[in-house]
């Protein structure tokens, strides 16, 4: 590994400052850690958030859940509910037991688990930047150019399912639909986890089956070794008439 | 203790993170090498600019293949009349595959060297491609444009006209595409010259360190006995250690020109196309049978994709597909051709099973296929054509030692219960549930090898020495990576000479401590090492007999005293108490079994699991039933991850889709069923305490089994043949045409 610094962040806005200064922030470890073992990316200053008091933390009030970003996989998948359906089946028991629900975010990959969750919960980020604390959705954050310190996320409870069909190479989502009522959070399948508004629109309406087959809509489906594009939009309408039990 | 299994000695070591691989080693003043790799598949160097890279902090010395002496990678002429390109040991005009090495760093960090390989300018002019091997032989592009065809070797076993009676005809193609074999621990190679006494040390990540240092000596020009090789814990090689490929030779001339220590450590993305990938091959069959099922003649035609290059015993393997190309089934007409051909591609080689799991995997596809023409249930197929008599000369000229195939198959079938298992699928097919069943009867060859067969010889040796306290040191030439003969070896000591278990240390892989050796490839190690240990037991055994006759009748720990006293020690005895033998086997040995697999597919998303997988092997007697066990499971993980994700992919340019373990699929402890073992123990006529080896069984018994349990649950489609990996998209494609 490459020498770089290293800042064990006290408070939130110490973290902050050090990531608009080019600091690269440490949560889990579990994707930063082997980038750096691969010289695959090059750090000025590692921000470690471990001691940060706070993230870790999981809160419940009458309508949601509001989880620290800090908290493991292994944890969200005990509590259980729709984020833990999505924290039992990502990565592996190593992966799960150090990495984090802020982690995870942070990369913003097309195939993490747990956006098809927050999508279809309709659930809040609360990020930090430069100017301070901002709220966003879910879309919002996936499209922000700006470095975000995720500190956590609002989950409004909801019932509803997660599932998928993982790759079989590394066990990424090779497509992972989220039911809830109203709402259709889709990822793996498009160049970045994106809600299914047609086919929630064709739910409202009662069409099932348009629903099924408009899942894709509008998005870019992504094709690669593992599964070509037709397979994986068929995998997720699949998955979502298998969640309406079709 | 034989026959019984007490704990690895290998694991505390190792599971306390206690272990010393090659890069655990450190020297002080070491320096680190780091390979420019072309990454063109086809192409002239047109420019290698190293002003840049040299003047970066820490770099120390930079070599090109220009700059090296214009001998050669080492090639052994296993086929008769093999074409033999030139593979200087770095690219000096062109480069022919993605992963050829272009040039070397040295540095005084790795990361260092890292960053004078990416300052490097390297420009190609890309040339035409050949990946494919049948496009290959159509010799329109050459890989070498000095040799006249892409045609490397043809290897044939000719059968004479087919047999006259009239019979019904299968024919297919079947494909057994490139897998990484993705050792746990990358190659790796650490040199250091003592220039006062002229020797070399080398340390290697290595399945066969006794050649290495053989074939060092002679790149070196250096004698044997100035070269000390030592490979120290190596984590994995399944074959693609057994060969000497170049970058020891120049690390170790780097360390002997710069006066100091160098270490390469391979990286995971160089691993994937560096290292010698197994496999690739395709074959054409035409099998002739009669109307019940008997088998009479089988011809065959393989297309092997060796890659850009031959390694130095590469070319040996595909010839060990034809020669198996009987299996299990007295099929007295066989007409066998194997050709190797270039590509632009990483070169393949050995991969555990080395030509066996082709050859079963052809057979066992093809005898579901003769089944399904004709009606008859596939486990009939077999029993019908099964080799009953041993010993039986193969037409292929190998001569099976002993077996007893039905007696493997029926125990696979009971203990599935294959009556219920087809009542059980026939109601599921009526509600839309597709299960299968797969088997595959396997008969391998193992304990590579007599010398009259294997070039440069395949004998083994060991020594046994008593010590003064009566502890026993065992040095064996065979180089356990794994297979746990620190174990077996000292349950053979502990059982013939009565000394506790742990008072026997196994010695292995070091070539001053054991001068010679063969090392472990091949199934051989229990095989061979464990035969020579035992003659040299017996040799030893004469001369305790004998002195504790003199002793009138003395035990073992008297006769320890006496011998190293060397008092009361019979007229003409030497002192001491240590013995060496060589053994040369006269046949290889066969072992046999039967895997079966049973697998669910999702009719609407093609994803398949496999329910049972049953693994029924003979591997003749066996000495610990533990590690037999632990064999066969990581040969299965090893098959079934063939056909689950694993094998390179290439794309149109010659590179590879998936180069890293961020794409490439390797198979995980979660994707694995429960295996259910069971034993034979048919013994082997050919060594005395009458053992098989185990270590390639799984990896050849698994594929067939799985592939027929899946297309078996396909039937009713009439279903193409799958191509491994089988991902849930091809099956969905064809649920879906």
């Amino acid at each position: 590994m490459r020498p770089f610094g290293y800042l064990r962040a006290r408070t939130l806005e110490e973290a902050v400052e050090a990531m608009t200064e080019g600091g690269t922030l440490l949560a889990g470890g579990q994707s930063l850690i082997p980038q750096l073992k691969a010289d695959q990316i090059k750090v000025s200053r590692v921000v470690d958030l471990s001691g940060l008091s706070g993230l870790d933390s999981i809160e419940e009030d009458e309508t949601s859940f509001h989880i620290g970003a800090m908290v493991t996989h292994a944890r969200l998948a005990d509590v259980g509910g729709l984020l833990g359906q999505a924290a039992s089946v990502l990565g592996d028991i190593q992966v799960r037991n150090r990495g984090t629900l802020g982690g995870s975010l942070a990369h913003r990959d097309p195939r993490a688990d747990y956006y098809a969750v927050l999508l279809a919960c309709d659930a809040r980020l609360s990020v930090w930047d430069g100017d301070g604390q901002n709220t966003l959705s879910v879309e919002d954050y996936l499209h922000s150019p700006h470095s975000l310190l995720v500190e956590k996320v609002s989950v409004p409870k909801s019932d509803g399912h997660y599932r998928r069909l993982a790759d079989r190479a590394v066990g990424w989502a090779l497509a992972g639909v989220c039911l809830t009522e109203g709402r259709i959070g889709v990822t793996g399948v498009g160049d970045h986890p994106y809600r299914a508004r047609a086919s929630e629109e064709a739910l409202s309406r009662g069409q099932t089956q348009e629903a099924v087959d408009s899942i894709t809509h509008g998005a870019t489906v992504r094709d690669d070794l593992e599964a070509s594009a037709p397979y994986r939009a068929h995998m997720a309408g699949l998955i979502l008439s298998r969640l309406l039990d079709l | 203790m034989i026959g019984t299994s007490p704990k690895r000695k290998e694991d505390p070591r190792l599971l306390r993170g206690q272990g010393q691989f090659v890069d655990d080693i450190r020297l002080p003043g070491i320096l680190h090498a780091v390979f420019l790799r072309s990454p063109a598949a086809h192409g002239r160097i047109l420019n290698l600019n190293l002003e840049a890279a040299r003047q970066l902090p820490g770099v120390v010395h930079i070599l090109t293949g220009a700059d090296l002496p214009p001998y050669p990678v080492p090639v052994a002429p296993a086929v008769e009349n093999m074409i033999i390109p030139h593979q200087p040991m770095m690219a000096v005009s062109k480069v022919h595959y993605v992963g050829e090495r272009v040039a070397v760093v040295v540095a005084r960090t790795r990361l260092q060297a890292l960053d004078a390989i990416r300052a490097i300018e390297l420009e190609i002019e890309p040339l035409p491609l050949v990946l494919e091997p049948f496009e290959a032989l159509n010799d329109e592009v050459l890989v070498h444009e000095d040799l006249e065809s892409n045609l490397a070797y043809t290897w044939a076993c000719p059968g004479g006209p087919p047999p006259e009676e009239e019979l019904e005809i299968e024919r297919v193609r079947l494909q057994v595409p490139r897998v990484a074999p993705a050792a746990l621990e990358t190659r790796a190679v650490l040199a250091s010259f003592n220039p006062g006494l002229e020797e070399m040390t080398v340390w290697c990540s290595h399945q066969r360190p006794h050649l290495l240092r053989d074939i060092l000596s002679r790149q070196l020009q250096l004698s044997e006995n100035r070269v000390r090789v030592i490979a120290p814990d190596v984590g994995g090689g399944f074959g693609s250690k057994v060969n000497v490929y170049g970058e020891e030779a120049i690390v170790a001339q780097l360390a002997r020109a710069l006066g100091a220590p160098i270490k390469w450590i391979e990286s995971r993305s160089e691993n994937f196309i560096a290292t010698s990938h197994g496999r690739g091959q395709t074959a054409d069959l035409e099998a002739r049978f009669t109307k019940d099922g008997k088998v009479r003649s089988l011809n065959c035609r393989i297309v092997v994709d060796l890659g850009a290059f031959h390694q130095f015993l590469s070319a040996a393997i595909p010839p060990l597909t034809g020669m198996m190309m009987s299996g299990p089934y007295a099929i007295e007409h066989l007409d066998i051709e194997v050709r190797g051909v270039f590509t632009h591609k990483t070169p393949t080689d050995a991969y555990r099973g080395a030509g066996k799991p082709e050859a079963t995997y052809y057979l066992e596809r093809l005898m579901d296929r003769i089944a399904r023409r004709l009606g008859i249930d596939p486990t009939e197929v077999r029993r019908r054509n099964f080799i009953e008599t041993f010993p039986y000369p193969v037409p292929t000229r190998l001569c099976y030692d002993s077996g007893n195939y039905p007696q493997c198959l029926d125990k696979a079938l009971e203990m599935v219960d294959y009556p219920h298992f087809r009542s059980l699928q026939k109601h599921a097919r009526d509600e839309g549930r597709l299960l299968g069943l797969g088997i595959c009867s396997y008969v391998e060859i193992a304990g590579v090898g007599p010398s009259f067969i294997i070039p440069g010889g395949g004998w083994e040796t060991a020594t046994v020495r008593v010590e003064r306290s009566g502890a026993v040191t065992v040095l064996t030439g065979i180089s356990p990576h794994g297979q746990g003969q620190q174990t077996t070896f000292s349950q053979m000591v502990s059982h013939r000479l009565g000394v506790p278990f742990d008072q026997v240390t196994v010695r292995h892989g070091d070539t001053a401590v054991v001068p010679q050796g063969t090392g472990t490839f091949g199934s051989r190690g229990t095989t061979l090492g464990g035969t020579a240990l035992l003659m040299a037991l017996d040799k030893l055994q004469v001369k305790i007999n004998a002195i504790s006759e003199a002793l009138g009748g003395a035990e073992f720990s008297q006769v320890v005293e006496a011998a190293f006293n060397a008092r009361g020690l019979p007229e003409g005895l030497e002192p001491g108490l240590e013995a060496t033998a060589y053994y040369d086997p006269s046949n290889f040995v066969f072992p046999f079994g039967t895997h079966l697999a049973t697998v669910e597919i999702d009719s609407r998303s093609g994803d398949w699991r496999v329910e049972r997988y049953i693994a029924v092997d003979d591997c003749g007697t066996i000495i610990n039933p533990k590690l037999v066990e632990g064999q066969v499971h990581g040969g299965v993980a090893q098959g079934l991850g063939q056909v689950w994700c694993e094998g390179p992919a290439y794309d149109s340019d010659g590179q590879l889709r998936n180069p890293n373990l961020a794409s490439y699929g390797l198979i995980r402890a979660h994707n694995m069923p429960t295996i259910e073992t069971a034993h034979f123990q048919t013994p082997s006529p050919v060594n005395p305490m009458g053992i098989k080896g185990v270590g390639e069984a799984g990896a050849v018994g698994c594929p067939p089994a799985i592939v027929n349990a899946l297309t078996d649950a396909l039937a009713h489609l009439d279903p193409p043949e799958l191509v491994m990996p089988v991902r849930p998209q091809q099956i969905w494609e064809i649920l879906n045409p």
